[in-house]
C-alpha cells in the first residue's frame, strides 16, 4: 500500500500489519487469507468499531503466522549463502537451552518477569496519564477552583463568559447530595404498576453545556439538547440497563426521592475508568436556579460547592486568562472578603492536569493520585529493568563457561572472532524475543490482579489495555528489545569469543581478573538498589501502620456518627431534646453529642484571635469547633485545665451580645497563643475573630490536642464554642460494643420517630477517619509488589552468579574434600566474597536511603521512629539469600564424586 | 469412517448450509447460528483440514473491492463429506434412541 493512499483511507486495516502478512504468507494463500482478513475487517468496522476492528486485523495477522501459510521459499533473507550457518545457530542454542533446563528457565523467567514488572508500571503509569484525554477538547477545556477547595462558587462561570472574550463556554456540575441526601433514590413505574427502585449515588445536578463542552458519547438521545429541559434526565448505560433492561428508554418517567418525576432524554455510554469525575445521573434542574442572568447578586458569590468547568476559544491561553482572574475575584468577592478580612484566590487548571495535580485540594469527586508517586513507579520500574538485565548479564556470563570447549572447537576449524560474537548475539536476541513475549503474556495474565492492588480498573480486557494501543509503547518495547539484545549481551559474547582454544581445549579455563571485578560491581549495584527498595517498602508499611494504630487522643474506636437531621420545622429543637433524653435512656449509650465537624476531615471554619493586650497584625489562626458540654465525654478528651461548659454558656453569633463569651482552646492553640502552661491560660481573655466582627472571649478550659486530621498534618489550634442547643452537622454518639445491632437499631428508630423524613445514615468514625490513608495504603501496596518482584529478579542473579563462582572452583572444591573438608567449611569459604559485596553495598545504600526516608517522613506531622530495624532487615533478607543459594550450589557440586572433577586433567 | 471435532462437525455443516461458502462467510454463519465467536485464522485452518480429510473441495472464486481485489475461495461438501455428515447423524440417533429417562421424561 503507498503511503498517499494510506493517508487518504483512514479506515484501512493497520499499513504495517498487512505489509507484514503479505512479506511472510504464501502467495497461493494470499488471495483468501488477506481477502478474508480485508472483508471480515470492514463488516467489524461497522459492526464493533474502528479500534476493535484494527486491533482484530492485527492478531488474525499474527494468528496466521504459523508455518502452513509461509511462503514455500524460507523468507529469512539469505545473508550471502549463511542460511546454513543461521540453521546451525539456531540448532546449537536450542540444545544449550535443552542441556540445562533449569538454567535456561531461570534465564529467560527472570528476564521476562523484571520486563513484565516494567511494564506492568508503564501500564499504571499510561493509564493515570490518559485521564480525560479522550474527550475531543480536552487541551481547551480548564477547571477554576478555589484556594483549597476543587469547586468554586456558582457565579464564577457566568461571570467569566460574561467578563472573559477568552472563555467560550462554562459547564458546572454539582452533587446532588448538597440538595438532598448523599443517596438518590430512583423510581420507575411500568404500564401495569410495577415499581423499581434503586438508589444512586453517583447523581449530579449539571448545566445543559456540560453534556458539550465534555463529550461523553451517547447511546440513545442527543446530547446537544438532551438537557434543556429541567425536567429531563440522563443515565448512563448501567443505569438503563437497571431499569429498563435493553429497551429504549427515552421518554420513560423517572421519579427522584420520591415525589420529582424526570423525562428520560438520553442515555450516555458507562464512563470509562480515567475520567476524573464518574456519573450514572444527570439532570439539570436546580442548576438553572444559580447564575441565570444574575449571576452579579450576592448569593451566587457565597456557596464554594460548584465544580466549574470553563471551554477557551482555540485562540486563548491560560496565561491570558490568569492575568485576568484577580480583578475578577477582587470585582465580585471584594465585598465579602473587607468583610471577612480574607484574600480568596482563583486558579485555572487544565482538565488533563486534575487527576494527577489535584493533590493539595479539598472536596474532590474521588482519591486523586499524586504525581510525585507516579514518578516515582517509574523510577521503579527502570531499577527492575536494570536489575534483569544485570541478571541476564550475570547468568549468560556464568553460561559461558560450559560453552567454553564448543567455542574452542569452533575457532579450531576456522571461526573468527566476529562471526563468534555474531552467533551469541543472535542467540541472546532469540532468549530477548521469548522474554519479551513472555512478558507480555505475564502482563496480560497480571492486569485483573495488579488492577485490584492499585484499587481501579486500570484495563483488564486485551483492547482495554491502552500500553499495547500507545505507539510510543512499542517504541519504547523495541528499543528495550535491542538495548537487552545487544547491549546486555555484548559482555558475555566478548567474553565467550575471548577464550583461547588451545587453553579451553586443554581443559582450563580463562580467567580474567577485569571480569570478575566487573560481575562483582554489578551484583553489587543490584544488592545496592534491592536493599534500598526493601528499606523504602518497610518504612512505607511502618509510617501507614503507625498512622492507624496511632492513639488519636479521643475514643476513636467507639464512636458512630450520625448525620443531623437536614429537613425540619419550628419544633426542631424540642425534637432534639427528646432524642438525646431517649438515647441517655438506653444501656448501651454512655454519650451524646451533636457537633460541626468530626476528626477525619478538615474544620470548615477558621479565622483569626490574639490575646486581650495585642493588635490584630498578632492574629494567629483557630478552626472554629462548635458543639456542647457533651463533647468532653463522649469523644473521651482531657481537660487539662479549668471547667467544662455548663448549661448557662452561650454563644449565639448574631444576638448575643453578652461578653466575654465562655470559650474552650486546645492546648495547640494556647500554646501559638503564647501561654507556657495550660493553667496560665484559664480565665485569661482573648480577642476571637466571628463573622465581621472582633468578640471578646474568656478562656475557661483547655483541652488536651487531639487529631483532627490524618497524622500528615500536625495538630490543629481550635477554639470550642458552647451552643447547648444546636444541632450541628453531625450526631456523635459514644456507645457500647456489646449489642451493637441492637443498639443501632433503637438509634435508628428514635432517629425517624423524632426527625420523620430524614434519611438515617450512619458510619463508625474510625473507618471515616482512616479513609484519609486509603491513598497512602494504596502507595504501600504498589510499592511492595515491585519490591518484591524486584527482590526474586534480583535473586535469580545471585543464582546464578553463585552457578559461576562454583563451577569456576570445581576442581578446588573437589581437592578440598579429597583432603578433607567439611562442606560447612566450604561455604563460609565460598559465601565469603557475596557477604562482603552485600556489607559493602550496605554501607553505601544506608545512608542515602537515611536521607531519602528523612525527606519522605517530613511530609508527615507524625512520623515513625526509623529504627534501625529497617536498616538491618534488608541486610538479613539478603544474606540469607545469598547463603541460601551459595550453600545450595557448593552442596550440589561436593556431593559428586571428586573423580569426576579431577580426571580431566 | 473418519472421525470429526465438533468444529469441524459445525462448519462442515455450514458449508453444507451456504449457497457461497468461503472463509469470513462460514465464520460469520458460524458466529450466528452458535452464538460463539471464531477467528478468521481458525476457520481457515478446519476448512484446510476438512478438505485434507476429502469432506470439501475448495477452487478460487471472483474478487470484490470489498476484499481489497482478493479472491476467494470458494468450498462445497464433497459426497464423502454427505456420507459422513449422514452417518454421524445415525449413530447420534441411535444413541438418543437408546435413553431411557428422555422417553419417561417426554411420555
Amino acid at each position: 500500500m503507498d503511503d498517499n493512499k494510506k493517508h487518504i483511507d483512514k479506515n484501512a486495516p493497520p499499513g504495517w500489519a498487512n505489509r507484514f502478512l503479505e512479506w511472510y504468507c504464501n502467495p497461493d494463500l494470499l488471495d483468501e487469507i488477506q481477502g478474508d482478513l480485508f472483508e471480515v475487517f470492514y463488516h467489524r468496522v461497522k459492526k464493533k468499531g474502528l479500534k476493535k476492528a484494527r486491533f482484530l486485523f492485527i492478531w488474525e495477522v499474527l494468528l496466521f503466522f504459523r508455518p502452513s501459510s509461509f511462503k514455500k521459499k524460507s523468507f529469512i533473507p539469505n545473508l550471502h549463502g549463511m542460511t546454513g550457518l543461521f540453521q546451525n545457530y539456531l540448532v546449537i542454542s536450542w540444545r544449550n537451552t535443552l542441556k540445562n533446563k533449569v538454567f535456561s528457565i531461570v534465564n529467560v523467567f527472570g528476564l521476562s518477569v523484571g520486563l513484565a514488572a516494567c511494564f506492568l508500571i508503564l501500564q499504571y503509569v499510561a493509564f493515570e496519564l490518559s485521564y480525560d484525554k479522550f474527550h475531543t477538547d480536552s487541551d481547551r477545556i480548564y477547571r477554576v477552583y478555589m484556594d483549597d477547595l476543587a469547586t468554586n462558587h456558582p457565579g464564577v462561570g457566568p461571570a467569566m463568559k460574561a467578563d472573559f472574550p477568552e472563555v467560550e463556554e462554562y459547564a458546572r456540575i454539582v452533587p446532588q447530595s448538597i440538595f438532598a441526601g448523599n443517596i438518590v433514590g430512583i423510581t420507575y413505574e411500568d404500564s401495569v404498576g410495577n415499581k423499581t427502585v434503586f438508589n444512586e449515588e453517583k447523581a449530579y445536578d449539571v448545566d445543559p453545556s456540560f453534556l458539550t463542552m465534555f463529550s461523553f458519547p451517547f447511546i440513545y438521545g442527543d446530547p446537544t439538547t438532551a438537557l434543556n429541559d429541567m425536567s429531563s434526565i440522563v443515565i448512563s448505560e448501567a443505569t438503563a440497563e437497571k431499569f429498563f433492561a435493553d429497551i429504549n428508554p427515552v421518554g420513560k418517567t423517572l421519579v427522584i426521592d420520591g415525589f420529582r418525576s424526570f423525562t428520560v432524554t438520553g442515555v450516555f455510554k458507562n464512563i470509562p475508568e480515567n475520567s476524573h469525575v464518574k456519573f450514572n445521573v444527570l439532570i439539570s434542574a436546580f442548576m438553572r436556579n444559580f447564575g441565570q442572568g444574575d449571576w452579579q447578586s450576592a448569593w451566587n458569590w457565597r456557596w464554594p460547592e460548584f465544580y466549574t468547568y470553563i471551554k477557551l476559544k482555540p485562540t486563548a491561553t491560560q496565561q491570558d486568562l490568569e492575568a485576568k482572574i484577580p480583578g475578577l475575584v477582587d470585582q465580585y468577592l471584594g465585598d465579602i472578603m473587607k468583610e471577612l478580612d480574607k484574600q480568596y484566590h482563583f486558579y485555572v487548571q487544565p482538565l488533563t492536569d486534575i487527576q494527577l495535580g489535584s493533590n493539595h485540594l479539598r472536596r474532590e469527586q474521588e482519591i486523586r493520585t499524586n504525581r510525585q508517586t507516579v514518578y516515582f513507579l517509574s523510577v521503579i520500574a527502570l531499577l527492575i529493568l536494570v536489575i534483569a538485565w544485570i541478571n541476564y548479564i550475570n547468568l549468560s556470563t556464568s553460561k559461558s563457561i560450559e560453552r567454553a570447549q564448543e567455542v574452542g572447537l569452533r575457532k579450531v576449524i576456522g571461526a573468527s572472532r566476529k562471526q563468534l560474537i555474531f552467533q551469541f548475539l543472535f542467540e541472546s536476541v532469540i532468549v530477548n524475543l521469548l522474554s519479551v513475549l513472555l512478558a507480555v503474556v505475564f502482563v496480560i495474565i497480571a492486569l485483573p490482579y495488579f488492577s485490584l492492588l492499585t484499587g481501579k480498573n486500570i484495563g483488564t480486557r486485551l483492547e482495554d489495555i491502552l500500553l499495547f494501543q500507545e505507539p510510543l509503547f512499542w517504541g519504547v518495547l523495541a528499543a528495550i528489545f535491542m538495548l537487552g539484545s545487544f547491549f546486555a549481551s555484548l559482555y558475555p559474547a566478548f567474553v565467550l569469543s575471548s577464550f583461547k582454544e588451545a587453553t579451553v581445549l586443554k581443559g582450563k579455563f580463562y580467567r580474567s581478573k577485569r571480569g570478575i571485578i566487573l560481575r562483582k560491581f554489578l551484583v553489587g549495584f543490584q544488592f545496592t538498589i534491592s536493599v534500598a527498595l526493601i528499606a523504602g517498602t518497610l518504612l512505607v508499611f511502618k509510617q501507614v501502620e503507625f498512622m492507624r494504630k496511632q492513639d488519636l487522643g479521643y475514643a476513636q474506636d467507639q464512636l458512630l456518627i450520625v448525620q443531623s437531621p437536614r429537613v425540619g420545622d419550628s419544633t426542631m429543637l424540642h425534637r432534639f431534646e427528646t432524642f438525646q433524653t431517649a438515647l441517655f435512656e438506653h444501656a448501651e449509650i454512655n454519650s451524646f453529642a451533636p457537633t460541626k465537624n468530626i476528626p477525619g476531615e478538615e474544620i470548615s471554619q477558621l479565622n483569626g484571635m490574639r490575646k486581650i493586650d495585642e493588635t490584630s497584625d498578632a492574629d494567629k489562626t483557630i478552626y472554629h469547633f462548635y458543639t456542647n458540654k457533651n463533647f468532653i465525654e463522649t469523644f473521651g478528651i482531657s481537660l487539662l485545665a479549668g471547667r467544662n461548659f455548663n448549661d448557662n454558656d452561650n454563644l449565639h453569633p448574631i444576638d448575643n451580645r453578652k461578653e466575654p463569651i465562655p470559650i474552650m482552646l486546645n492546648k495547640k492553640a494556647i500554646n501559638d497563643l503564647g501561654f507556657a502552661k495550660p493553667e496560665d491560660a484559664v480565665n485569661q481573655l482573648i480577642y476571637f475573630t466571628l463573622g465581621p466582627a472582633d468578640r471578646k472571649g474568656e478562656i475557661v478550659g483547655v483541652l488536651d490536642n487531639y487529631h483532627q486530621r490524618s497524622l500528615k498534618s500536625d495538630f490543629d489550634p481550635i477554639i470550642y464554642f458552647p451552643v447547648p442547643v444546636y444541632l450541628g452537622e453531625y450526631f456523635t454518639i459514644n456507645l457500647k460494643m456489646q449489642n451493637l445491632p441492637e443498639t443501632i437499631s433503637y438509634i435508628e428508630k428514635e432517629y425517624k420517630e423524632k426527625f420523620p423524613g430524614n434519611k438515617f445514615e450512619y458510619f463508625f468514625l474510625d473507618d471515616f477517619f482512616n479513609k484519609q490513608y486509603t491513598a497512602d495504603q494504596q502507595f504501600g501496596k504498589v510499592f511492595g509488589f515491585f519490591s518484591s518482584l524486584a527482590l526474586i529478579v534480583a535473586a535469580l542473579g545471585l543464582f546464578g552468579l553463585s552457578t559461576f563462582m562454583i563451577s569456576q572452583r570445581t576442581k578446588e572444591i573437589a581437592v578440598r574434600k579429597v583432603l578433607g573438608a567439611k562442606i560447612r567449611g566450604m561455604i563460609l569459604l565460598f559465601s565469603r566474597d557475596l557477604v562482603k559485596l552485600i556489607i559493602f553495598s550496605n554501607l553505601i545504600t544506608l545512608p542515602v536511603v537515611y536521607f531519602v526516608a528523612q525527606e519522605w517522613l517530613n511530609s508527615f506531622a507524625f512520623k515513625v521512629n526509623l529504627g534501625w530495624l529497617i536498616f538491618v532487615i534488608p541486610a538479613v533478607i539478603l544474606l540469607i539469600i545469598t547463603v541460601a543459594t551459595v550453600s545450595f550450589q557448593t552442596i550440589k557440586t561436593s556431593s559428586n564424586k571428586p573423580i569426576d572433577y579431577l580426571k580431566s586433567e | 469412517m473418519e472421525n470429526l471435532g465438533n468444529l469441524e462437525e459445525s462448519v462442515l455443516l455450514i458449508v453444507m448450509i451456504l449457497d457461497e461458502a468461503y472463509g469470513v462467510s462460514v465464520a460469520e454463519a458460524y458466529e450466528d447460528k452458535t452464538g460463539n465467536t471464531i477467528s478468521i485464522p481458525a476457520i481457515h485452518t478446519v476448512l484446510k483440514r476438512l478438505e485434507t480429510k476429502g469432506m470439501v473441495k475448495s477452487k478460487m472464486g471472483e474478487s470484490t473491492s470489498e476484499r481489497g481485489g482478493r479472491r476467494k475461495r470458494l468450498y462445497e461438501a464433497t459426497p464423502y463429506g454427505y456420507k459422513v455428515i449422514s452417518h454421524i447423524k445415525e449413530n447420534r440417533l441411535q444413541l438418543w434412541s437408546l435413553i431411557p429417562k428422555l422417553g419417561l421424561n417426554n411420555g
